[in-house]
Formats: structure tokens, C-alpha cells, sequence
């Protein structure tokens, strides 16, 4: 409380300061009268807007759409297209994760598939991480082990985890290394 | 030392324009108009400098920099408004000066509306 009061007090005099430097800018001429009135009103507006937001914790008055709306100068277009170009940009990143999102949903499919004919593997999830370039980063084979829906199925888990063996990850490993050209060390077999 | 000059050249543009002036008026005229506008080039780098110490002032002072920019937009026209008002009138055209001047108190109207409407929701918000 105190503090604020003190910054408060502070911005004020900076403020009294500032207005006295500008008020030696001011014109000597039948202007004069036009730009105190306006001068008075920012003097009034700088010392009351720390006040109502301090006094009300909500209140923010919106200044910039008026004189948007009022005045169509050249910064205020410069700030449209700064806007505008900020907006495109968004949207192409968005719709580069989108893309490739579907890539990657699609070569887990593919992957899938692949794995797929040898009948020998039990169920399987694949999952893809792309890097920058698109290009394949990491793929993690999550085996999921054959669980028989039957009144025993907690002790068959915990069998079947035991089961999958290291050859099989391995087959699995260079199948698909093989046939996308990545290095074994990319991919990841994983059961649970 | 500017100022040196800057008051040489208006001194020797003002005997030029006071010996020009009584056979072609608009040589004269011309010619404080260019040294009006010389003198304000000569010293834009000067307000350059004051400009950026408002900026920072009011930036310490968390005043919001929309409203500095208002005020220095209104001094900008008042000074622009009364160079060719007092050029007009120095002519002898004192209808477009009072018209130039009459543009002037308009734009700096319009100019101060957001300020005033700024003011007038802040006073709201005060009275209960």
C-alpha cells in the first residue's frame, strides 16, 4: 500500500516534471489556447489512470481502439500489416503441425501394417517423433503383450512381459531400420 | 553555436527579402519561406533529442506512451499550422491564414477526442 503510494508520488512528479519541459514546446500563437486544453487533459489522464487502477483493480480503459478508429495515419496502418503478417505466420505454423501430425499418424500406420505379416509378433503400437526437416527422428515400438480375457489375466500379464524376448525386439528393430534406412539406435521397443 | 548561425542567415534573408520585396513580392515571399523551412531543418535533430527525453520521461513516469505521442502530435500541428498561417499572412492572404489556422484547431480537436473520452470514463469511474 505504502509502496504503491510512493510509486505513485514518484510517477507524479516525473509526470509535473515532463509536462513543465513540454509546456516551454508549446507555440506562441492563436493555437496556443487548443493545445493547453489538450495539454491539461494529459496531465489529467497521466495522474489519474495510476489512481482508478490502483483504486480498481479491473479497470484498464481501452485507449488504443478510439484512436484507431479516429485516426487512419500511416504507423497505425504499418501496425495492421505488422498484425496481418503476425497472423499469417501463426496460421502456416499451425497447419505445419497439423501436417505433421497426419505424417506422423500415417508412417505409424504404414509401420503397423508392415509389422503386421509376421504372425509371430504379438499386437503392436507404433509411434513416430519427426524432427525439423520432417525427417524421421525416433520411432518408439510399444509391444503390447497377448493377454487372454479369461478370469487369469493379471497373472498372464505379468507372464507375457516376461516373454517378449530380446530377439524378437531385435527382429523388430532391424526390420524396420532396414526398410526406412534408419540406424537400430533410432528405434525403441518397449513392452508393457 | 548555432545560434550564430541561425540568426546571420535570418538577418541576411530578412535585408534580401526588405530590398526584393518592393519590385517582386513573391521572390520575398519565396525566399522566407525557404529559410523558414532551413531554419526548421536546422534544429530537427535538436528536437529529436528533447523528443527522446519526454519518451523516456514518460516512460519512468508509466505514463502511457499513446497519450505522449497525442501531446507531440498536437504541438507538431500547432507548429506546422502557425508556419503557414503567419507565411499566408505575411502575403497578405489573411483569409487562408485564418483558414489554415481554422484546419490546425480542428485536427488538434479530433487528436484530443480519445484523450477527453479517456478522461471523461476515468471521472465516471470515480464517482460512485
Amino acid at each position: 500500500m505504502l509502496n504503491q503510494i510512493h510509486t505513485w508520488l514518484k510517477n507524479l512528479i516525473v509526470i509535473i516534471l515532463l509536462t513543465s519541459f513540454i509546456e516551454l514546446l508549446l507555440p506562441q500563437s492563436s493555437l496556443e489556447k487548443y493545445t493547453r486544453i489538450v495539454f491539461g487533459l494529459f496531465i489529467l489522464i497521466a495522474i489519474l489512470n495510476p489512481l482508478l487502477s490502483f483504486l480498481d483493480a479491473g479497470y484498464n480503459y481501452n485507449f488504443q481502439n478510439i484512436t484507431q478508429v479516429l485516426t487512419v495515419s500511416e504507423e497505425s496502418k504499418q501496425e495492421d500489416l505488422a498484425e496481418i503478417m503476425r497472423q499469417g505466420e501463426s496460421l502456416r505454423e499451425s497447419n505445419q503441425k497439423l501436417l505433421q501430425e497426419d505424417y506422423e499418424a500415417k508412417v505409424a500406420r504404414q509401420m503397423e501394417a508392415l509389422l503386421s505379416f509376421d504372425d509371430s509378433l504379438p499386437p503392436l503400437a507404433t509411434k513416430v517423433n519427426l524432427g525439423a526437416d520432417n525427417e524421421i527422428k525416433q520411432i518408439v515400438v510399444q509391444l503390447e503383450p497377448e493377454v487372454e480375457k479369461s478370469e487369469a489375466a493379471k497373472v498372464n500379464t505379468t507372464a507375457a512381459e516376461e516373454d517378449i524376448p530380446g530377439e524378437l525386439k531385435d527382429r523388430v528393430k532391424e526390420r524396420l531400420a532396414n526398410f526406412y534406412g534408419l540406424s537400430t539406435n533410432q528405434i525403441s521397443v518397449q513392452s508393457n | 553555436m548555432e545560434i550564430i548561425q541561425i540568426v546571420g542567415l535570418s538577418l541576411v534573408a530578412t535585408v534580401l527579402i526588405l530590398l526584393v520585396r518592393e519590385n517582386e513580392p513573391e521572390i520575398a515571399m519565396q525566399l522566407s519561406l525557404i529559410v523558414g523551412i532551413i531554419i526548421f531543418i536546422m534544429m530537427l535533430g535538436r528536437i529529436v533529442a528533447i523528443v527522446d527525453l519526454l519518451r523516456d520521461l514518460a516512460l519512468s513516469a508509466e505514463v502511457d506512451l499513446i497519450y505522449l505521442d497525442t501531446v507531440l502530435k498536437v504541438i507538431g500541428i500547432a507548429y506546422i499550422a502557425e508556419f503557414g498561417a503567419a507565411i499566408c499572412r505575411d502575403a497578405g492572404e489573411g483569409i487562408i491564414a485564418a483558414k489554415v489556422e481554422f484546419a490546425g484547431k480542428v485536427l488538434i480537436m479530433v487528436l484530443a477526442i480519445p484523450i477527453m473520452l479517456a478522461v471523461l470514463e476515468s471521472v465516471m469511474q470515480l464517482l460512485p
